[in-house]
């Protein structure tokens, strides 16, 4: 061997000539990567995005939500009020906040006086630097909102006369969802011109001193700010089943790549053993083979973060919708691109496919110079590939069940459902294999004999594929299994929650008052329910404390998950108290045991009578009689109401609207709550239903991109059939067939496999992440949907490879005899 | 039995219209064993395809039995390498996915006329006894070539097609097949059509034709 | 943190004059279109025009006081209420005013200078002055009269310090310039003026936790224009001083971008006659500075009055008398020693 070695260009050339040759590898490679990519980008998109929402909406909240001085009856209070404890010396901040627009598509408007922040701190948070406060304060003013809520508030001022319209400016350090202003300005457009909403009192002042002037002191009150439960700790294991989403879609994208990479592999080791011949040394060779990964990588990479931002955009609203719904948290609505997502993306490209092609390079790097004329001996190394597999797959299954009984929290559920996924989809070729072998056995006449003989022979090459549709199709049927059961249960929980006709959201606790007074006297009404909030810490937790009245319609409906003998009699005239779910799984509490609330008045003392399960509430919360609500909590909010009706329950809305003066969107009716609530979930559940039904099509791209990528080599295997008298149309056919029976077992054992995930989520993700259980549906019809779902792929996947064999001209057939092969 | 008048056939290739057969004519009776000999490029290979219909003429007939086979649909012809005429390639003869013993009986089966005292005649004749159960893989050329006869010859084709059988053989193992081959020739009354290089092997045949320019000279 | 409070509340104030700082010290140059112009023989209404003039666009009430501890702790305090206007006319109820109010208060020892600000906005109440009562209040400061006449009450209160006193006006007020009509510029800028600079005070001081009994005098400014300053003018040294003979000299220099100064200032007898006095009259010299961040304030300076044979060497009781508010400048009490002896107040602007 002394060849001089050629210049680096035509190494290099010769080297990447073989995508030209086959272009569909090629595609096949950035495809895979940039799905893999795409998916995983949007996960990620979708995270950082709400979670840098709720920092901005923290850091707005920080800036109002301090002691503050209100009216007894959180009615808004005449400007007066301002200059008179200003001029007595208490240094108020005033502050005017409200609704504008209707529920939903409302912005929430707080004006502010700069002025009045002086020397004290805050102004700097409340009104963004580089201001020009003339323009902030001379009519008609400013709004800052960021850009999302800026459109909004724009279309609602639209009826505004010009003269008087604030001009809107786009701030991002603005929470969506509000708009900050100068005071005058937001009192003109929430008509509460002349009127406060409440004074803020400045961090370091001192309450203990404070001494209201005369009127003032019979007319307001002290509140603190109320217990700002974490946002980013309670949408953590939302945004976590997110990200395990996007990991499952990004590994499943990989094993495309890996079975890409692997079989470009094999059709160059040829040319990779000239150009070694030709003096390009190993370390060469591989070098260039990195890079042109890494080069692929970053293309597909590219491609991968746009694809996987126009993947967030469309899911960011329902994703929205359902962060709202559930924990009450303002996400923008709209996406902005970072550098770093570019960033990040390809270098997870990369970093993906330089993993995945990692056995491809060690298999170069050591690969024999003289090419011998081994046939590949097919059956021994199946039999070594399967036997490897089947043991990784018995190492996960057993993880699986270790973690199950070991561990606890939420990484180990996802872990714990990861490693069933991976060890169902290890152990896969193994039973399909077994199949196969008994399928041939059976087997009578040569034709189905050959046809469980080949499928037998083809499985290495299509495992990987199969794989992924068993792991596409086992999510599917665990996610849609959770959500079937879910609404199922949900829909039964809503029943017995929602008992009552009519719910009245009071805007005071003195129109509770009147209205309870009203109720009792109508004779339509058969009761009337008050239900008192308070918030509390119990057991170093922060929980919702709610209060009730005792009433058939508790005692008849309710169904507790634990309970004493009788819990409704313990808990309203014996000082117990019920638990939901979530705080009997988070503190470990069972009925029996005691548990100190923390209230406003000092701690109380309690017994535990009774759990009962509060599906979609991702707060602990504790039930306990009115009465002691009252005591402990003499600040609490007494403004919920629930009515039992005879009449129709439009009618009662009427009359309270006219009788008592409270506006229908106050109430709401069962059938609505029910409505709303059940919209919440669709939300949520949509999102998972999107990433599910692209995995899916993940999956169907790796399959086409196998059965092309083998369909070289079917020739040789079916030119003899062909030879010996077996038409090409039955050969398709029978192609054709095996396909669907291997898609057909594989989406069979994706069966049980969707079962477990089912399991897994709702007996252990589902307790780690949210606090509450979900009784585990089996929904059959299900099942058959997406078995027929898995085919339809399947033969989706193969209709171009089969279109091809069909049309094979026979010439092709013939050459594979060739004698000069 | 085998009849061919006049065969012409030509390929599209990037150079343009190759023709490739100019007229080719002969016949052939049963349990005759001939040799057809040619240049590479001769023909020799498109003259087998077209004889056993894997691929269509543009003029001129073939014969076999009765079987006008340049007549015949796709289907036909299909119908007609099943039952009455057999191939033997240079390679992948064998179902390479089915053992030696399912590969032997394959063709018989297709065609319905597996005759088990046959297969086992065959299996001794064919010196086979001993790999009945392994793989394709696992034998050597000269055995794998053996199994591709014995199937052949187990479904008891009228005529047996053989395209340079033994041209990834050595000697020794090339005489053996060709021995056999003839031998069962003798013994099933078939015809047999050996497309060789070797003259060795073609001078032990009872005919000897020559292929050049696409016709028979 | 507090540099961005002090930018926040320093561009609220600056950007509500309205002008860039081409126009004079803190924009009190800048054009004066839609407000009225201070004219010459309008005569000043006492006690009418203690109220605000809401067609005029900033006007101030000053109170600077000499004081003397018990334990003979000199002290000097001030009391500032500023109100400025974006339009003439009189300011619309509530946030929608177009009227801001500015707070200044300090009090100066030899070794201590503490100062508090507060801004407010017009039309809630939350700062105003009335004249009958005589009333003036920001917050929880205020000057206003006790209910007899010529008796107020000043107070003031801060995270650091706070005081309450008693001042009992001792001698009439004063007009200065022609009748109230004082030009500030050869321009013909101009303002109304009128001062009350007899006035006793007793009452206390708190600094630091720690209480004294104060006593000692007191000299109220009460200034209105709308256009103050020539919008060369870059800032001025004003001093009031209290003779111990019983008179009163006020006089300024208002300095301009070419190095020039216009001077003029007031000579008031121990019985309350003012004499205007002419420019050439008049001597300010500055003798040393003070350098207090990067900048030189002369807090040592050489007054004179040739026609009164005043000649009095000037000195700060505390050269570190700077405000640090939204518009900094420096204002302290000073001694003279020289031709006469006297107490007073120094404010230096525009450096």
């Amino acid at each position: 061997m002394t060849q001089q070695a050629p210049p680096l260009l035509v190494d290099v050339f010769a080297f990447l000539t073989h995508w030209r040759r086959h272009k569909l590898q090629f595609i096949t490679l950035v495809v895979g990567l940039a799905s893999a990519t795409a998916l995983w980008t949007a996960v990620q998109a979708l995270n950082t995005h709400a979670r840098a929402s709720y920092d901005r909406s923290a850091a707005t909240l920080q800036a109002f939500d301090r002691t503050s001085l209100v009216a007894h009856d959180r009615t808004p209070i005449s400007e007066q009020v301002f200059a008179d404890l200003r001029r007595s010396g208490i240094p108020v901040i005033p502050l005017v906040e409200g609704r504008l627009g209707p529920p939903g598509a409302g912005v929430r408007l707080v004006g502010i006086d700069p002025l009045s922040y002086g020397r004290l701190g805050g102004a700097s948070v409340a009104v963004p630097q580089g201001t020009n406060m003339l323009a902030f304060l001379e009519p008609p003013g400013l709004l800052f909102a960021e850009a999302e809520t800026a459109a909004r508030l724009s279309s609602l001022l639209e009826t505004v006369d010009v003269a008087n319209r604030p001009v809107i400016e786009i701030r991002t350090t603005l929470a969506t969802g509000q708009a900050l202003g100068d005071i005058a300005v937001v009192q003109r457009l929430l008509g509460l011109e002349g009127n406060l909403s409440r004074l803020l009192l400045p961090d370091e002042y001192d309450i203990s001193g404070l001494k209201l002037p005369v009127p003032w002191q019979e007319l307001l009150e002290v509140t603190e700010p109320p217990v700002r439960v974490d946002l980013d700790g309670l949408t953590d294991s939302f945004h976590l089943n997110l990200t395990a989403f996007g990991l499952l879609c990004f590994l499943v994208g990989l094993f495309i790549v890996y079975s890409a990479i692997g079989l470009a592999v094999e059709d160059r080791l040829h040319a990779l053993r000239t150009l070694r011949i030709c003096g390009v040394s190993r370390q060469k060779l591989l070098v260039m083979m990195i890079m042109e990964m890494a080069g692929i990588a970053t293309v597909a990479g590219l491609v991968g973060v746009a694809g996987g931002y126009a993947i967030a955009a469309l899911l960011l609203p329902d994703v929205a919708a359902s962060l709202r719904g559930l924990y009450g948290a303002q996400v923008a609505g709209s996406l902005q691109l970072d550098v770093s997502w570019w960033l990040g993306g390809v270098a997870i490209s990369i970093l993906g496919a330089l993993g995945a092609a990692i056995g491809a390079f060690v298999k170069i790097s050591n690969m024999a110079l003289l090419e011998s004329r081994n046939v590949a001996a097919w059956r021994s190394k199946q039999a070594k590939t399967v036997l490897f597999q089947s043991i990784f797959g018995i190492f996960f299954a057993l993880l699986a069940l270790f973690l199950h009984w070991f561990g606890s929290g939420l990484t180990s559920a996802f872990v714990q459902m990861a490693s069933i996924l991976l060890g169902a989809a290890f152990l896969l070729p193994g039973l399909l294999l077994l199949v196969l072998t008994v399928g041939k056995t059976a087997a009578r006449g040569p034709l189905p004999q050959w046809f469980w003989a080949d499928s037998r022979q083809q499985l290495p090459g299509l495992s990987l594929a199969l794989m992924a549709l068993l792991l596409a199709l086992g999510a599917n049927i665990g996610v849609s299994g959770m959500v079937e059961g879910f609404r199922h249960t949900f829909d039964a929980f809503l029943e017995e929650r929602l008992s009552a006709d009519l719910y009245v959201l009071t805007s005071s606790n003195q129109e509770a008052g009147r209205t309870i007074a009203w109720a009792t006297q109508n004779p339509d009404i058969t009761a009337v329910l008050p239900i008192w909030d308070a918030t509390a810490t119990a057991e170093g937790r922060p929980v919702n404390v709610v209060g009730f009245t005792d009433h058939t319609s508790y005692r008849d409906t309710w169904t507790l998950l634990e309970n004493t003998e009788d819990p409704w009699t313990d808990t309203t005239k014996k000082n117990g108290v019920l638990i939901n779910e979530q705080l009997h799984y988070r503190a470990g509490l069972s009925v029996g045991e005691t548990l100190t609330i923390v209230s406003e008045t000092g701690p109380l003392v309690r017994k535990v009578a009774g759990i009962y399960s509060d599906y979609g509430n991702p707060r602990s919360e504790v039930r306990l009689a009115n009465s002691i609500l009252e005591t402990y909590w003499p600040s609490g909010e007494r403004r919920r109401l629930a009515l039992h009706a005879r009449a129709d329950i439009s009618e009662i809305t009427a009359q309270l609207t006219e009788e008592v003066g409270i506006p229908a969107d106050r109430t709401i009716n069962q059938s609505g709550l029910k409505a709303f609530s059940r919209a919440v979930f669709e939300k949520t559940f949509a999102v998972s239903a999107a990433l599910n039904t692209l995995t899916l099509g993940v999956a169907g791209i790796a399959m086409i991109t196998s059965l092309l990528t083998l369909a070289g080599a079917r020739l040789t295997g079916v030119a003899p059939l062909w030879a010996m008298g077996v038409r090409r149309r039955t050969i398709t056919y029978l192609e054709g067939l095996k396909i669907l029976l291997l898609a057909l077992f594989t989406s069979l054992a994706a069966i049980p496999l969707g079962i477990a995930i089912s399991w897994c989520l709702v007996a252990v993700i589902n307790v780690e992440a949210f606090g509450w259980r979900l009784p585990l549906h089996l929904f059959p019809d299900q099942w058959m949907t997406l078995v027929i779902l898995g085919l339809a792929t399947a033969l989706i996947a193969s209709l171009y490879p089969l279109w091809r064999l069909w049309r094979t001209p026979p010439a092709d057939l013939s050459k594979v005899f060739a004698h000069e092969h | 039995m085998l009849c061919v008048k006049n065969l012409m056939k030509a390929y599209a290739s990037p150079q343009g219209r190759v023709d490739v057969l100019k007229g080719v004519s002969f016949d052939m009776a049963s349990g005759e064993a001939v040799a057809m000999m040619g240049e590479s490029g001769s023909g020799k290979s498109t003259l087998l395809h077209v004889i056993a219909g894997l691929d269509a003429i543009d003029a001129g007939s073939i014969d076999i039995d009765g079987d006008r086979v340049h007549a015949l649909d796709d289907a036909g012809r299909a119908l007609l390498r099943r039952h009455k005429v057999s191939l033997i390639f240079q390679q992948f003869n064998l179902i390479t996915s089915m053992t030696v013993e399912e590969n032997l009986v394959f063709e018989a089966k297709l065609a319905g006329r597996h005759d088990p005292d046959w297969a086992k005649e065959l299996v001794d004749r064919l010196d086979l006894g001993t790999v009945l159960d392994r793989y394709p893989e696992q034998l050597s050329g000269g055995q794998q070539q053996r199994v591709a006869i014995g199937r052949s010859f187990a479904s008891k084709p009228r005529l047996v097609l053989a395209d340079e059988p033994t041209g990834n053989l050595d000697e020794d193992n090339s005489d053996t097949v060709v021995d056999i081959a003839f031998d069962l020739v003798a013994r099933t009354g078939a015809g047999f059509l050996m497309a060789t290089h070797s003259r060795r092997l073609a001078e032990r045949a009872d005919r000897l034709l020559r292929l050049r320019g696409g016709v028979l000279v | 943190m507090s540099t961005k409070i002090l930018l926040a509340a320093a561009s609220a104030f600056l950007l509500i004059t309205s002008s860039a700082f081409a126009q004079g010290f803190a924009g009190l140059g800048g054009s004066a279109k839609d407000f009225a112009t201070v004219v010459p023989n309008k005569p000043i209404v006492l006690p009418d025009d203690f109220a605000p003039h809401p067609d005029f666009r900033i006007e101030w009430w000053y109170v600077t006081a000499n004081l003397k501890a018990e334990d003979g702790t000199e002290l000097g305090l001030q009391w500032t209420l500023f109100r400025q206007a974006t339009k003439p006319g009189i300011s619309l109820q509530g946030w929608s005013s177009s009227e801001f109010w500015m707070g200044h208060a300090a009090v100066t020892t030899s070794t201590q200078h503490l100062h508090a600000e507060k801004l407010a906005r017009g039309g809630t109440g939350q700062a105003g002055a009335t004249a009958e009562p005589t009333s003036a209040w920001i917050d929880d400061w205020q000057f206003a009269s006790d209910g007899a006449e010529g008796h107020y009450l000043l107070s003031a209160a801060a995270t650091d310090f706070s005081y309450a006193l008693q001042l009992t006006q001792k001698g009439p007020a004063v007009r200065h310039g022609q009748n109230g009509y004082s030009v500030k510029s050869d321009a013909g800028q101009a303002s109304y003026y009128f001062s009350l600079p007899f006035l006793d005070v007793e009452g206390t001081v708190s600094i630091g936790g720690q209480t004294f009994k104060v006593a000692g005098d007191a000299w109220l400014d009460r200034e209105w224009s709308s256009q103050p300053l020539a919008d060369n003018q870059r800032g001025w040294d004003w001093f009031s001083l209290k003779f111990d003979t019983g008179a009163r000299l006020m006089v300024f220099g208002l300095r301009d971008e070419t190095g020039g100064v216009y001077r003029s200032g007031s000579w008031i007898t121990p019985e309350g006659i003012l004499e205007p006095l002419d420019r050439s009259d008049i001597a300010l010299t500055p003798l040393s500075s003070y350098q207090i961040e990067d900048r030189r304030i002369p807090t040592h300076w050489r007054v004179q009055v040739r026609s009164k044979e005043v000649d009095l060497e000037v000195t700060a009781l505390n050269p570190n008398s700077w405000m640090n508010t939204s518009i900094p400048y420096w204002e302290g009490p000073v001694a003279t020693i020289g031709s006469h002896s006297a107490r007073g107040y120094l404010e230096m602007t525009g450096y």
